[in-house]
């Protein structure tokens, strides 16, 4: 018998990133706020695992094992059906791909198809999450809300500022609450500043 | 007769995009920008712009040779004369600057100072706007996009006919492809371009008018009569409104 709802992120990037570690540890701070469990699956590689570890998202090599159940929730974008409050509710498990994202999706969820075979598969719209994203819909959908009337924003776009007029647009939808786009501040930080310092280091030879 | 005309234009509109298209794909290492097709009645003169015309030429012009047998067996011109040659102005060309750039992050270079070194370059020749779009998976695992712009760019409306030049490449690498947009806004004069005219032209302006008008033999009165004049008629008059609304103040 599981006590609280839990969601656990699957995984399926090789590479870690400074961009996979942020978006994984929002959204466990948005799952802590929202009474919700949080696990990571899946290959982990060793670095990320002791960064998640450090900051108490909890680990498991193969939650299919455990959390491959009738009441689990695998969301995908390619569902035929949106998820609905009373699902939300009544479900346990919540299986969210951890995916960065291609545009267009490659649609890489159906990856876990087999592992989440007993899982009800459903969809948060037509739109591409992030992943702290989806959590944030998700904790609003077990509220009660419908995912028709939560307010988003697509594509993201952050403006640098500089002698050269800058955008970084991010072709996915993040919810939107008192007209503000709900990106943490330390991903923003991470595109403004970080990232391309991130880049050069991995070009070097 | 009018759908035969329409017909034989599309089919040259059609075959000159075909031409382009194909250069594009082989020549982007030599900066193509263009081609311009003339039928002369010798034959098909074709002039290839490109940033680098040895490239196409080849070595002892074996490029160019085998060009030619392409353009008339495959696109079936007859007897192709083919001259290569540089673009005007290759840095305020959207196709050579977008094949550049590809061929930069191609190489190596982060795109981000590729990008960057481009619209320095291309408004240090005098455009008016440039704006570098790059998308994909730019180097983290993440697809995005990045716009980079400086000055004035237009999108919209006559202007982009004459004065815009918008070109798309892409640069392949071993995580997929990256595409690179690049939109200059050549030098000239758009249409909501104002100048505020300095005092001494001012000046010489009125002057010669004034000259035409005494030329013609029409009273005229000195400027600081006139301004007398207004100032007077502007003390006399009386604003009704606002009249009233000072009394109903005081009414109440």
């Amino acid at each position: 018998m599981i006590s609280r709802k839990v969601i656990v992120i699957e995984n399926l990037e090789d590479k870690i990133s400074r961009w996979v570690i942020e978006e994984y540890i929002e959204s466990y701070r948005v799952a802590l706020a929202n009474g919700l469990d949080l696990v990571v699956s899946g290959i982990i590689p060793g670095e990320l695992e002791s960064i998640l570890g450090r900051s108490g998202v909890r680990i498991e090599r193969e939650a299919s094992r455990l959390y491959n159940r009738v009441d689990a929730i695998l969301l995908d974008l390619w569902a035929d059906k949106i998820l609905e409050p009373d699902e939300a509710q009544a479900a346990n498990i919540f299986i969210v791909g951890g995916i960065m994202g291609d545009y267009p999706p490659r649609g890489r969820t159906r990856l876990l198809y087999d592992k989440y075979s007993y899982a009800t598969r459903r969809s948060l719209g037509s739109y591409q999450f992030s992943v702290d994203g989806a959590i944030k819909v998700l904790a609003k959908v077990i509220r009660g809300y419908r995912v028709e009337d939560i307010e988003i924003v697509y594509p993201l776009v952050v403006k640098i500022r500089g002698l050269t007029e800058t955008e970084i647009i991010l072709p996915y939808a993040y919810p939107v609450e008192d007209g503000k786009p709900q990106v943490s501040e330390s991903i923003v930080r991470l595109l403004e500043k970080g990232l391309a310092w991130d880049e050069l280091i991995s070009l070097a030879p | 007769m009018s759908s035969k005309i329409k017909k034989y234009f599309l089919g040259q509109a059609l075959l000159r995009t075909k031409i382009d298209e194909y250069l594009a794909q082989n020549f982007y290492e030599a900066g193509y920008s263009g081609v311009s097709l003339i039928k002369t009645g010798l034959g098909t003169r074709i002039h290839i712009y490109a940033e680098r015309p040895a490239l196409i030429i080849g070595k002892r012009g074996i490029t160019v040779r085998e060009l030619q047998k392409t353009f008339s067996l495959i696109f079936g011109l007859e007897n192709p004369q083919i001259t290569v040659s540089p673009p005007e102005n290759p840095e305020l060309n959207a196709r050579i600057q977008a094949f550049r750039v590809a061929r930069l992050i191609e190489r190596g270079f982060h795109f981000r100072r590729v990008a960057f070194a481009t619209l320095r370059r291309i408004m240090a020749n005098g455009a008016l706007g440039v704006e570098i779009t790059i998308s994909g998976k730019l180097v983290a695992e993440r697809a995005r996009f990045e716009k980079y712009r400086e000055g004035k760019v237009y999108k919209a409306g006559h202007v982009v006919e004459e004065l815009v030049d918008k070109a798309i490449a892409y640069a392949r690498l071993p995580k997929g492809i990256i595409g690179i947009e690049v939109i200059i806004a050549k030098p000239g004069t758009p249409p909501d371009y104002i100048r505020v005219k300095e005092t001494k032209e001012v000046e010489a302006i009125v002057s010669k008018i004034r000259e035409e008008i005494k030329a013609k033999g029409i009273p005229i009165a000195e400027i600081g009569e006139i301004e007398e004049t207004l100032e007077s008629e502007e003390e006399g008059l009386e604003i009704e409104g606002f009249e009233e609304e000072e009394e109903g103040g005081s009414q109440a």
